[in-house]
């Protein structure tokens, strides 16, 4: 309610090639194309969310590039977040093993307030795929999420449409609350600020 | 390389037409004193929209030059341009006036750059192309008529089309001949008659800074990046040499002998597909294997930096240059449509991936800090960037900041791909004729040369400052240092969109921006006010070195 207007800072990570840039193109435009080319920096797209059925927000995701040489680069798109969103891709074993270091990459380099409650959502994507191509449980993406803290976990398909649309609005649920919490956690900063200048007064003023 | 007559093609070509003016009654090489900045001008004015430099409140009169330099205290400089269609009356009257320059003032009030307060060199960067005296001399005289005086003006719309169209032919004449000496010049230098041996990089830098006729660019590119030796005698030896060298190397690397690099393997397979997904060509299963033969062989032998993604857009413009040479010049567009293997014989296929491989080598260590661990060449470049837009466009950098607009969200990919992944390929091949050109010395002139033999220190020196790059000035320029202002010029190019937007409008645009029509003039405009400003700056930036 400090804020002028509700804007959702979203950051996406995950190995390169699990579907990151796919995933946002699914929910934003509602498009699929085998003809992305491979994100260098990062990509970046808006979309206006009616959250909880009242309030809008401008959900601003930032789809980041994959390769590991990027990371350093990556870190000036983290600060700022209010939600982080791991993706993996069920063909590819690495690419769910690295879902716990890209999570702890972005605690590391975006500096939030209390990493504890940081909100963040796993993205199992592919999942369109045949039986035999799938290397990674439904069973051990479970345990991961609950390892980190309870973690929303989502099977999704960019290609065919699959819980896209179900997991970005878990995403802006979460992403609005630790944008409040965050702007009441400034608001306390403030009171508190001021509250040190008063009790502070008498004494300077006994001198 | 198309005759075209649309008419910004043709307005690019006054810059051009202007050296060839100036430099048309002498053999010599051009060295004309204070001209550089006339090409400029004369384009700049056809393309400056003088609402939007009062608007912008940094020219408040029509006599106060675009190109303002002013001290350090508020220094700011403004480099204003608008796409060429924007003032298609005043481009049709602008692009065929003489060189008489007062006249031009007098009658538009146009700004002009000053070109006592920029600290501009004048050494002439652009190569003179032999003109066409009497193709010129009879525009020259329909445009004089043209201009007339103001009674003229008020002359018939009938009569203005004539004499429109008229130019029109006259330009398509001029155009056409000036491109078969372009061709000629470059074939003369390339294979040179006169029983000479070495051919002369430093008018072919010259001459390719301006774009290479698509029959010689395969050739030409080889020579600027330093691939190909000098020494005519030594080029077939050479060739022969390296691409053998890069078949047992891949034979190797293929071989069980080899253990695999996973993790490099993987990236590569996963990047191929999505390498120019767009272009036909890429789409084809030989080019997906010669590209992860050229990437995966590029990155074994380079284990610092390793594979990195991006490079797999820098090998390509290579690639299709290098096929084209296998191509009849009626076809050489095909490229981008055709199997390779419909008009090659796979050791045609191989040759092609050596001099890929080989050229992508020479360019990349140019730019190797680019890729190795943390990208240090990148975050400076990105820094260096966001200086220098301070200086150029200060309004522009203030309004980033306030909207808390990070050069590092939106020009990694352009530090990264080089600005490949913002313009279609043929741009960017045009762009490289220029590029290349800025090819660093050492590069250039390449081990095989200073092996040669009976080459000396002394010769080496003397080589190195007859192959000086065309600016040829106190300290050399590089590539990298060149694309900073490329990168530059191209933001500032939409400085007035840009100053009304937000964050996340900025960000959108320059996700996207408007480059998709496009043409090699507008490259060549980009190009051109990137060496404007390189020649304004050089001192200030000589620490990026």
């Amino acid at each position: 309610m400090s804020r002028k207007k509700n804007i959702l800072k979203v950051i996406i990570l995950g190995d390169s090639g699990v579907g990151k840039t796919s995933l946002m193109h699914r929910y934003v435009n509602d498009k699929y194309s085998q003809q992305y080319k491979a994100t260098i920096g990062a990509d970046f797209l808006t979309k206006e969310v009616v959250v909880n059925d009242d309030k809008v927000a401008t959900m601003q995701v930032w789809d980041t590039a994959g390769q590991e040489r990027f990371q350093s680069l990556g870190v000036a798109f983290y600060r700022g977040a209010d939600c982080c969103v791991l993706v993996y891709d069920v063909t590819n074993a690495k690419s769910f093993d690295n879902v716990k270091s890209w999570r702890d990459e972005f605690l590391v380099h975006a500096n939030v307030a209390s990493p504890e409650t940081f909100p963040f959502v796993i993205l199992a994507n592919k999942v369109d795929v045949e039986e035999s191509k799938k290397v990674v449980s439904s069973r051990s993406a479970q345990e991961l999420a609950k390892s980190l803290g309870n973690v929303p976990l989502f099977f999704t398909s960019a290609k065919d449409s699959i819980n896209v649309q179900d997991a970005f609005e878990e995403i802006a649920r979460s992403a609005l609350q630790q944008s409040q919490s965050d702007a009441d956690a400034y608001e306390d900063d403030l009171n508190e600020a001021i509250n040190i200048q008063l009790d502070g007064e008498p004494s300077s003023c006994g001198c | 390389m198309v005759i075209r007559s649309s008419s910004s093609t043709r307005i690019d070509q006054s810059p051009r037409e202007m050296f060839q003016r100036s430099n048309s009654s002498s053999s010599s090489p051009p060295k004309v004193g204070g001209s550089l900045l006339k090409p400029w001008k004369k384009s700049s004015e056809s393309l400056s929209d003088s609402k939007k430099h009062s608007t912008k409140g940094s020219s408040s009169t029509h006599h106060m030059s675009p190109l303002r330099n002013e001290s350090h205290n508020g220094s700011k400089t403004h480099l204003h341009h608008n796409h060429i269609t924007h003032h298609p009356t005043k481009d049709k009257y602008f692009k065929d006036l003489d060189e008489d320059w007062s006249a031009v003032i007098d009658d538009y009030n146009m700004p002009i750059p000053m070109i006592s307060n920029g600290g501009v060199e004048t050494t002439l960067r652009p190569p003179a192309v032999i003109h066409d005296e009497s193709a010129f001399e009879s525009q020259r005289s329909s445009m004089e008529s043209y201009r007339g005086t103001g009674s003229n003006l008020n002359r018939t719309i009938s009569n203005d089309l004539k004499l429109k169209y008229q130019i029109e032919v006259e330009k398509d004449v001029q155009e056409l001949n000036s491109l078969m000496v372009r061709i000629d010049r470059f074939k003369n230098l390339t294979r040179p008659k006169d029983g000479t041996t070495q051919v002369n990089l430093t008018e072919i830098r010259k001459l390719a800074w301006n774009g290479i006729p698509m029959v010689h660019r395969p050739v030409v590119w080889k020579l600027l990046i330093g691939y190909l030796p000098s020494n005519l005698k030594r080029q077939d030896q050479v060739l022969k040499r390296k691409r053998l060298e890069f078949k047992q190397g891949v034979d190797h690397i293929f071989s069980d002998n080899h253990e695999k690099d996973v993790t490099t393997w993987h990236q590569i397979e996963i990047d191929i597909p999505r390498t120019n997904p767009h272009i036909p060509l890429y789409q084809f299963q030989s080019v997906h294997d010669s590209l992860k033969r050229i990437l995966y062989f590029w990155a074994i032998r380079h284990p610092t930096s390793g594979y990195v993604q991006g490079i797999n857009d820098l090998v390509t413009p290579f690639f299709q240059v290098f096929l084209s040479e296998y191509l009849s010049p009626s076809t050489k567009d095909d490229v981008y449509t055709l199997d390779p293997l419909t008009y090659l014989t796979a050791e045609q296929l191989s040759d092609v991936e050596a001099d890929c491989f080989w050229c992508l080598s020479k360019l990349l260590e140019q730019i190797t800090d680019y890729f190795i661990h943390g990208q240090p060449g990148i975050l400076k470049q990105v820094k260096n960037l966001s200086q220098l837009v301070k200086r150029i466009d200060s309004d522009l950098f203030s309004h980033f900041d306030s909207e808390h607009v990070e050069f590092l969200q939106f020009s990694v990919r352009w530090m990264n791909c080089l600005l490949m992944r913002e313009f279609h390929m043929s741009m960017v091949i045009r762009m490289w004729d220029t590029y290349l050109s800025e090819t660093s010395l050492e590069t250039s002139i390449g081990s095989e040369d200073l092996m040669s033999e009976g080459s000396t220190s002394l010769d080496r020196k003397s080589r190195s400052s007859a192959s000086g790059p065309p600016s040829s000035d106190s300290r050399q320029t590089t590539l990298s240092e060149f694309h900073v202002f490329v990168c530059a010029a191209f933001l500032v190019k939409w400085s007035d969109e840009l100053m009304k937007m937000d964050f996340q409008g900025i960000i959108t645009f320059l996700q996207n921006p408007p480059t998709k029509s496009w043409k090699e003039s507008d490259i060549e405009m980009l190009l051109s006010e990137a060496y404007v400003w390189q020649s304004l700056y050089k001192d200030a930036t000589s620490h990026w070195r």
